[in-house]
């Protein structure tokens, strides 16, 4: 069936089998950000926003996500600039292996657009479906606690 | 929670290691740029999906692959009877490979559910997988054994009666290794101890559960060579294994490490690409296999489950005389790491506490289980978790602090390691002194960073919840590479401006040792990171590194990046000292510039360029390798509080510090990530996290659902702490961080449920119902 | 990649359930798919999307709660509605992970009952009355949709509605999980209405893993009159462990349950006493 996708601004028409879940179908279009860690919506690796909502692309069939708007890691980047995300995760170096950050990073920019500042315990809470098995989450919650402080001292995005 | 490290010598004068630089790979990793293995498979590669065994225990009749090749998009179906026979170990060791040759590519036999069968290849991962349903297998379904105890008993059923594998201690008593090491006369001190204490405990199969399941791709390529390029932390034992069992030479062979998902020991195995080669050079295709989250728990190489037992004689005053260890450990159906994880528990462990006469024994069988491998800590963990709650147990019989006692009786700076002079893993001993140990420093930092809660009752505390605090600790001590064996080599080249290519065998896991390796080198030369571009793990390309496992990277690895970066500022210095026209050992070397006597200097980066464009045009690059012949321990303390919920058995971990003595944090950032990473995969060792199976040997729990992994949720802000001691033997001053950080952790929290509850539970993981049985058990 | 033949963005209620008529047991209703996708492997010929029905919103009036069957459980947990309905707010906090709970909703947990259901669970101790559309189309309790035997044939939940908490009464949700994040082992679900620290009204709900969850009329309706003390609440836990013989199973022996049913219905009970503002006497 035709799908048509919006994701990082940018629209697709995609010619998908009705089954295929959203996130297959962003990796075959070039998104390599979005992880398949598990398959059943429990690591969280394949999290997108789906209209700034965080959530799992692998439990969701692309048809749909039809007519919504997706983002990606690969959006969150205006050009050469980071995000005051994607700067926190780099400056206390949280990302070890990597394979949860992407996921990680979403869920983080949903959260401070609803909650600037989001105590430790909130953002634990946030990131609950983010399965990450190298780190402890301590250096993820440092990451996104100063993304909060660069957020409110920089203005928001 | 920054600057959390303490203790720091900071002594020497250092302008890049020992600062908490971004990681070589972080801006590519958020901009979500890197790439996995699977980001580079192209479009029509196909899929191979392995047929796997319902049974645990069987030889494969027939096999009938009409309806899978029926069906569209199937390119092809392999059994044992289109493969080679060859013999080998799956374990990603050095040659020769201490584990038994016991394993073949697809064999006539299955011995646990989920061993390889066949193998589909289709056009995609969909009808792959379709297609595998397909095939049909008439199995002649033999008796099965799950556990060592069952496999050992005479008479029963032989798990490996083929003739052709190799290096099995005895394959008719399952028994796939066996282990004794003594040193002293164990029995007469045990005779002259005041008391004599013993207690056995037993632990799980536990799964690294790394993010990225295991993945390979393998295509040849446009010269017609074989390039694997796969989720790995050994490319080159890949290499030669693959290249053995494919009986091709070495030479056709190229495999590449990309970024990984993690691997915390689960990919120091050759998994898929022994197959999936052998699947490119029979067509001709790009080929990708990668194992399903549920195949990754069951299909992979979890955590040698033990049963330990710990006999300890000690006199009145608190002195320990004698100290045994006797283990079993199951290893599963195969042998991999079967001689050597259960050798390091004991290795790793005994010599943490003086003692006259020390006694390590283990069997290890075979059981018609998944495959037991490689896990961070490598049967430490294992050990850890008895040694260090039986000690506990043994402090308290003679009325002793447990802190007290074991301050007392732990070994020294200026100790000689009894063990080691014994048992190597699966080698011979050697000389093992200890030059650095920084335990007593890590003791009181994570001490002091417990807050202390115990007179306040813990939240929701009432009638209808009863909850009850305690506080435990654990002391460890591990190893820093395999002494004799560990090799590692590292290239570095100068380009004109000034930069240097830093040409490494070695593997980055998401641990950062391009990072750390990178800052060592840049040290050596005077130049910040920037300056270096490091490329790692690809045989072609990169010096020969057995890879990263044992702890060894950034002390072998680092040692040979070290020794090349000094051989190319040796060499500048040459052309420096051409330059200025003085003697190149008049030359001093500061801050990046070689300083004449007169006063005249020149930066490396300028001399780099006169190097290509001067009059003494020349490339510069130098390569260096190194063979490990020690092991200096690294030292961990770690404190847990825990919340004991006496009606439901819940225990949670409400407070953690895990202080380590790495010898130097070469990226503090990095030291710190592995700290807190393993305390955290500690916790769900202790409290969590088990395989289990069925009365058929299936895996019950195969999926993150059931097998319980931390959540944030689950975890408080776990405390590391760095302590430095600066190893004379290591560059810079480094021993290792990676395993000895998640040794004391298991211990700790099983130690602070007793001290919460006046319960020893003896078995991991505590879950809830076992914890309640055993409060139920002590009428509480 | 799921396997199916069709995939049916269903315009209209009626279109939506003439569809699953004319094809049975093979179509499948679809709104969040955040259990379908993962864990359903029967095999099914046509899904039919619920979720662009219209069906998705809360309303509060009249003293009621009217929650739209395909609203996401993480629209129920908003501040606006922790004091009308403050079971829906427990039932939905701990129920998977913040990113299923943005796309799964209500009436998806209702027709997936027994694996348990949180919600499903949570509205037979508060009591809701469910609007259902189809061939069999009907408004009713939740307790006798259980005892019906809950949802079949093109039964199609439209609308999920509850009584807005009132004063003198309290809720108490507790789940018992591996972990902070599980599927629930046990769930204790209370509702409680007291006046003068006596039993006005009582529910008990209990679900458990792998099974449909059970509404435990009798038991609460033997304590209603009774003053709510220590003695009650371990009374009625223990009577409501007793009436059920939980199944081992690999996640927890049968014993084990039996021990968290009395213990969840308790710490619930205890809960919602401490909601309706009772000081639970010993």
């Amino acid at each position: 069936m035709l799908i048509k996708l919006n994701v990082n601004g940018e629209a697709f028409e995609v010619e998908a089998p009705a089954g295929e879940t959203l996130v297959e179908v962003l990796r075959r279009l070039g998104f390599k950000s979005v992880k398949d860690g598990c398959y059943n919506g429990t690591c969280g690796g394949c999290t997108v926003l789906l209209d700034g909502r965080p959530v799992a692309s692998c439990i969701m069939l692309a048809a749909q996500a039809d007519g919504h708007s997706i983002t990606t890691l690969e959006g969150l980047a205006r050009g050469g600039e980071l995000h005051p995300v994607q700067e926190a995760f780099l400056e206390v170096n949280a990302p070890q292996c990597g394979f949860c950050t992407p996921g990680m990073m979403l869920t983080a920019v949903s959260l401070l657009r609803e909650n600037p500042n989001p105590t430790r315990e909130e953002i634990r809470e946030a990131i609950a479906g983010n399965t990450c098995r190298c780190s402890g989450y301590v250096s993820v919650v440092d990451a996104i606690s100063l993304a909060a402080k660069k957020m409110s001292e920089g203005g928001n995005r | 929670m920054k600057n959390r490290r303490a203790g720091g010598r900071e002594g020497a004068y250092l302008r890049v290691v020992s600062k908490r630089l971004p990681k070589v790979d972080g801006r590519s990793i958020v901009r979500g740029e890197a790439r996995y293995t699977k980001d580079f498979v192209t479009e029509g590669a196909l899929f191979a999906q392995i047929v796997r065994s319902p049974y645990a225990h069987a030889r494969i009749k027939k096999i009938d692959r009409t309806d899978a090749l029926a069906m569209p998009g199937v390119e092809l179906v392999l059994t044992h009877e289109d493969v080679p026979r060859i013999p080998f170990t799956t374990a990603g060791q050095n040659y020769p490979e201490p584990s038994p040759y016991d394993t073949f590519m697809l064999d006539n036999k299955v011995r646990f559910v989920g061993d390889r069968v066949a193998v589909v290849v289709a056009r995609d991962r969909f009808t792959a997988e379709k297609a595998a349903r397909l095939v049909k297998v008439e199995y002649d379904v033999l008796p099965a054994v799950f556990s060592p105890e069952e496999a050992l008993r005479e008479g029963a059923p032989v798990i490996h009666d083929e003739p052709d594998s190799k290096g099995i201690h005895d394959a008719s008593r399952n028994l796939a290794a066996s282990i004794f090491v003594e040193a002293g006369d164990v029995d007469e001190e045990f005779n002259k101890a005041d008391l004599v204490s013993e207690s056995t405990y037993y632990c799980q199969y536990q799964h690294q559960v790394p993010m990225e399941p295991h993945v390979t791709y393998a295509y040849i390529d446009p010269s017609g060579r074989l390039v694997v390029i796969t989720a790995t932390q050994v490319p080159f034992h890949v290499r030669r294994i693959v290249a053995r069992v494919n009986d091709i030479p070495i030479s056709h062979v190229r495999v590449i490490k990309p970024r990984i998902g993690g691997a915390f020991g689960v990919k120091q195995e050759v998994i898929l690409e022994d197959l999936c080669a052998h699947i490119a050079l029979r067509t001709g295709k790009p080929v990708l296999m990668e194992l399903s989250r549920d195949e990754e728990f069951f299909g992979t190489r979890p955590r040698h489950p033990m049963k330990l037992t710990c006999r300890t004689g000690v006199m009145k005053d608190g002195t320990i005389v004698a100290n045994e260890m006797r283990v079993i450990a199951n290893t599963g159906s195969y042998g991999s790491h079967g001689l050597t994880v259960p050798s390091n528990t004991g290795s790793k462990t005994m010599p943490l506490y003086r003692s006259r006469a020390i006694r390590y024994a283990a069997e290890v069988a075979y059981t018609n289980l998944p495959v037991a491998g490689a896990f961070r800590g490598y049967g430490a963990v294992q050990g850890y978790f008895a040694l260090e709650c039986h000690m506990d147990e043994v402090a308290r019989k003679i009325g002793m602090d447990p802190l007290e006692f074991k301050r007392k009786n732990h070994i020294r700076v200026g100790d000689l390691d009894p063990i080691a002079a014994k048992l190597g893993e699966g080698k011979e001993g050697f000389k093992r002194e200890i030059r650095t140990c920084g335990l007593e420093e890590c003791i009181d930092l994570a001490r002091g960073a417990i807050d202390k809660r115990a007179d306040v009752a813990p939240a929701g505390d009432g009638p209808f919840k009863r909850m009850r605090r305690g506080v435990g600790f654990a002391l460890c001590m591990h190893g820093t590479g395999i002494p004799g064996d560990d090799v590692a080599g590292a290239t570095v080249k100068v380009n004109e401006d000034g930069s240097f290519n830093l040409l490494i065998g070695a593997a980055d896991l998401g641990t950062g040792s391009d990072t750390v390796l990178g800052q060592m080198a840049a040290e050596v030369l005077g130049v910040s990171l920037d300056d270096m571009i490091v490329y790692s793990s690809d045989t072609d390309v990169t010096p020969f590194d057995v890879g990263a496992y044992a702890s060894s990277t950034t002390y072998v690895s680092g040692t040979a990046v070290v020794k090349a970066a000094e051989k190319v500022r040796e060499r500048l210095r040459e052309v420096a000292a051409e330059l200025l026209g003085v003697e190149a050992g008049s030359l001093t070397f500061q801050d990046g510039r070689f300083q004449a006597p007169g006063g005249d200097s020149l930066h490396i980066k300028e001399v780099a360029l006169k190097s290509f464009y001067g009059k003494n045009k020349q490339q510069i690059s130098e390569t260096a390798s190194h063979l490990n012949l020690d092991c200096p321990p690294p030292f961990a303390a770690c404190f847990a509080e825990v919340e004991v919920d006496l009606d439901t058995g819940m225990v949670r971990v409400t407070d953690i510090a895990n202080a380590v003595d790495v010898g130097r944090a070469i990226n503090p950032d990095l030291c710190e990530g592995q700290i807190v990473g393993c305390a955290a995969m500690g916790v769900g060792y202790a409290l969590t996290e088990e395989m289990l199976f069925s009365a058929e040997g299936r895996t019950l729990n195969a999926s993150l659902l059931d097998y319980k992994i931390a959540t944030s949720l689950d975890l408080p802000d776990i405390k590391g702490f760095i302590v430095e001691t600066v190893e004379p033997s290591g560059p810079y001053g480094v021993k290792s961080v990676g395993e000895v950080s998640m040794d004391p952790i298991a211990p700790a929290i099983v130690n602070a449920v007793f001290d919460a509850t006046g319960v020893r539970i003896r078995e991991l993981p505590l879950t809830p119902e076992r914890v309640l049985n055993a409060l139920k058990e002590a009428g509480i | 990649m799921k396997e199916f033949r069709q995939f049916v963005v269903a315009r209209s209620p009626e279109e939506a359930t003439q569809l699953k008529r004319s094809i049975g047991p093979g179509a499948l209703y679809l709104a969040g798919g955040t259990t379908f996708v993962p864990f359903v492997k029967a095999p099914v010929e046509v899904l039919i999307d619920v979720s662009r029905l219209g069906l998705s919103g809360v309303v509060v009036g009249g003293g009621k709660v009217a929650v739209g069957a395909t609203t996401r459980i993480a629209d129920l947990m908003v501040p606006e509605l922790r004091d009308t309905a403050p079971m829906l707010y427990k039932a939905g906090r701990r129920l998977a992970t913040p990113l299923v709970r943005n796309a799964a909703t209500v009436g998806g947990n209702l027709a997936y009952a027994f694996l348990p259901s949180d919600f499903g669970v949570a509205l037979l101790a508060t009591g809701a009355e469910i609007e259902i559309l189809g061939e069999s189309a009907r408004a009713v309790f939740i307790e006798d949709l259980l005892s019906d035997g809950w949802l079949g044939g093109d039964d199609l939940v439209s609308k999920i509605t509850l009584a807005a908490h009132g004063r003198g009464q309290g809720t108490g949700f507790a789940k018992f999980g591996r972990g902070e994040v599980d599927i629930a082992l046990v769930i204790g679900a209370v509702w409680l209405e007291a006046f003068g620290g006596e039993v006005r009204g009582l529910r008990i709900a209990v679900g458990q893993t792998s099974s449909m969850p059970v509404f435990l009329k009798e038991i609460a309706d033997g304590a209603v009159g009774k003053k709510v003390t220590r003695g009650l609440i371990e009374e009625v836990s223990d009577l409501a462990s007793g009436s059920m013989e939980p199944r081992d199973d690999y996640r927890a022996s049968g014993d084990y349950k039996k021990n968290l049913i009395r213990v969840m219905v308790g710490r619930a009970f205890a809960e919602a006493a401490g909601e309706a503002g009772i000081k639970i006497a010993d």
